[in-house]
């Protein structure tokens, strides 16, 4: 009998692991934990607008950048499931704050439509950056997960971008963004810090150095086009890449986890 | 521009008429009336531009705004159970189709807002008038949806009750209207997998999931008969009938809905929260009746359980956020 | 509001494939044509594929139709523009022992290797 695929199976796009192939790349797997929680964290905040945002049109438009990025999310837990990992279900479901490597920057509660904007704008910056250095990367499955998300990206950087122009242009609207980039700077330090627990030979062949300056020319140059000022990056803080977290992500997987932890070992 | 309809039918040409004309202008408006009852009876189909009497066009735009709000306002119960949503692949599915449904109440949207316009309505006042009251929206958007059951019986249920009144509605003489609806229809169908996906899940799972199901079913199942509406054909339904916007009454809806679910909760193993409920010899089904006047005065003050909560949800969404839409250029 | 733009009415045509013309499939608010076009594409394309994707501001659009019947009145016989205007070819083929062609079968024809 053949089995029909459920859209609601846990892990439904990859096969089993293979325990010979993925022990050579097991060394990401510190990695792939920031890459996977960053997503996870980002798309739950941006789930939250729902009903929320500032027109209908932007709701439905918001919310399908929510649903990428925690499609992209899966898509990492189920890679790291693929190196031995438990199950995207239960790295999710199942894990305390400690456990989390995401920046503290896409843990924040949400905030107005302007930090909303920033934050993601932001992120998306810094992950388009990162995903052009992975995309080198020797492990190929990771590499071939990271076209398919730069090619949605994309979308993402277009739609924030706009908002940015707009929210811009003066008004309200431009005090709340001037604001908004300024409670953004304070919590941005860790989104380029790579986790402590990487082996030297990943990070060394990641060059992550190149990519942070990157990064930050990027931003600068948007702050500078959209009159927003310069720069302010923070000192290196607390960092959630070493599962340093503020009281937002204790208080999001209070709510991620609720259901779930009712019953556990069952299914929903 | 090209306007080719005022020269041959004056429909765009109307305005600019001197008072000594008035008694001719009434005669002609009783032709276009006679013009349009015969499309209407002939199956024409009406588009926004077309003319219309005004009557007509209130129908229209009181059901049409109604619908596209309740979508609207349909979002909130089950919004709440996004960030709650006990897998990755739930989270994922009620995340899509919560936007669905806003995505439906923007199509309606539009919609009411092509009839809105001769008189002086747009989007910012469709919206406004879900905090002052003057738009209702459907009782089950009123209520609490306590627990994650409750989201499986939403979209179960709660749907399946949307998708017949809907596609009740299909072939009426809008166009624009009954156009938006089949797109509304092809997408409830992913809904309709989405919510017996979820109910399923509960009703093989553990004996608390199960008691979750059946406490949830209890909760809806008086919501669920109301949502069609009275049984007695009120006069707008039957102005709606007369029009050819519906064709079906309340009752004759609310029948199907019995013929098709109630077979299905009892194979599931639940049991409906109504021990009169039966189907007699000609095949019509007899229920305890939902609490008429509770459920109306829930829709006509907005004072359900969960009413002043949602609307002001969306009025921080709308109001509160108006500086976003409002930016100076 | 002094000095605002109220969000325009934009029709949005879309392109299934490159061999399918733009359909239209609705409209949509926006502030502008360029968010017009961002949003468009998750407001209509959340499921269906495309290749491209037009806005176009109401205010743009000329039209005819709707009561205006007689714009696309036929009411003569025009058969002879018609394939089914020429049935009787068939019968006639079958009289010199052969059969009329379909232009299904020439593009199969032409399309085979």
């Amino acid at each position: 009998m053949t089995k029909h695929r459920s859209a609601i199976e846990d892990a439904p796009n990859q096969k089993a692991p293979d325990a010979s192939v993925a022990d050579a790349y097991r060394e990401y797997i510190p990695l792939l934990y920031t890459l996977a929680d960053d997503e996870l964290v980002a798309g739950h905040r941006a789930s939250e607008w729902l009903g929320l945002a500032p027109s209908v049109e932007e709701d439905i438009a918001f919310a399908s950048l929510a649903q990428d990025e925690i499609g992209h999310a899966r898509f990492y837990y189920e890679l790291l499931h693929h190196l031995g990992e438990p199950t995207p279900d239960h790295l999710v479901y199942r894990r305390q704050a400690t456990h989390w490597r995401n920046s503290r920057l896409l843990e924040r509660a949400r905030g107005d439509f302007a930090e909303a904007v920033v934050r993601q704008w932001m992120y998306d910056t810094w992950d388009a950056v990162r995903l052009e250095v992975l995309i080198q990367c020797p492990f190929p499955a990771l590499a071939d997960g990271v076209r398919k998300m730069q090619r949605e990206e994309y979308y993402h950087l277009i739609h924030m971008d706009a908002w940015l122009a707009r929210l811009s242009s003066g008004g309200e609207a431009k005090d709340r963004l001037v604001r908004a980039v300024e409670a953004v700077f304070a919590e941005a330090a860790d989104l380029s810090v790579l986790p402590q627990e990487l082996s030297s030979s990943v990070s060394g062949s990641l060059n992550w150095e190149q990519a942070e300056l990157v990064f930050h020319q990027r931003i600068e140059q948007a702050l500078h086009r959209y009159g927003l000022g310069n720069a302010r990056w923070s000192l290196p803080g607390p960092s959630g890449r070493s599962g340093d977290h503020s009281a937002s992500l204790t208080e999001l997987l209070g709510t991620l986890q609720e259901v779930s932890s009712t019953e556990e070992g069952v299914r929903w | 521009m090209m306007d080719l309809k005022s020269n041959r039918t004056g429909v765009r040409g109307a305005h600019g008429q001197s008072a000594d004309v008035d008694s001719q202008v009434e005669t002609k408006e009783a032709e276009q009336m006679e013009a349009f009852m015969r499309r209407i009876e002939a199956g024409d189909k009406i588009e926004s531009t077309d003319w219309m009497p005004l009557e007509y066009r209130l129908l229209l735009l009181r059901l049409i705004h109604m619908h596209g709000i309740s979508e609207i306002m349909g979002a909130y119960p089950e919004k709440e159970w996004v960030p709650k949503a006990p897998t990755l692949a739930r989270k994922l599915s009620l995340l899509a189709k919560v936007q669905d449904e806003v995505g439906h109440g923007q199509l309606l949207l539009r919609v009411a807002e092509d009839l809105a316009e001769p008189i002086g309505g747009n989007r910012d006042s469709l919206m406004t008038d879900v905090f002052t009251g003057k738009v209702k929206f459907h009782n089950v958007f009123h209520m609490d949806a306590p627990t994650w059951a409750d989201a499986g019986i939403i979209g179960w249920l709660v749907d399946g009750a949307a998708i017949i009144t809907q596609t009740a509605l299909l072939d009426g003489s809008y166009a624009p209207y009954t156009r938006v609806l089949r797109r509304v229809c092809a997408e409830e169908s992913f809904h309709m997998q989405h919510g017996e996906s979820i109910i399923l899940t509960l009703a093989e799972g553990t004996k608390t999931q199960r008691q979750m199901l059946q406490d949830a079913l209890n909760r809806w199942w008086p919501s669920l008969l109301f949502f069609f509406g009275p049984k007695e054909i009120s006069s707008p339904v039957e102005k709606m009938m007369k029009y050819k916007i519906r064709q079906r009454t309340n009752e004759e809806l609310r029948q199907k809905f019995l013929n098709r679910y109630v077979p299905r909760i009892h194979a599931v193993g639940l049991t409906i929260p109504d021990s009169s409920l039966h189907r007699d010899a000609d095949g019509l089904w007899h229920y305890q009746e939902p609490d008429w006047e509770y459920f109306s005065m829930m829709v006509r003050e907005n004072v359900g359980p969960k009413s002043a909560e949602r609307i002001h949800l969306r009025q921080a969404a709308h109001e509160g956020q108006a500086w976003a839409r409002q930016v100076a250029l | 509001m002094e000095g605002v733009k109220e969000y325009g009415a934009y029709e949005v045509f879309v392109q299934r494939t490159h061999q399918d013309a733009h359909v239209h499939v609705g409209s949509l608010l926006a502030s502008d044509v360029s968010m017009a076009i961002l949003l468009a594409r998750e407001n209509f394309l959340r499921r269906d594929e495309a290749v491209s994707l037009w806005v176009v501001p109401r205010t743009a659009v000329a039209s005819v139709g709707g009561e205006d019947v007689d714009f696309f009145a036929r009411e003569f016989d025009r058969s002879y523009r018609e394939v089914s205007g020429y049935a009787d070819n068939a019968l006639r083929w079958k009289e010199f022992k052969s059969r009329a062609l379909s232009l299904d079968e020439v593009i199969e024809d032409v399309r085979k290797p």
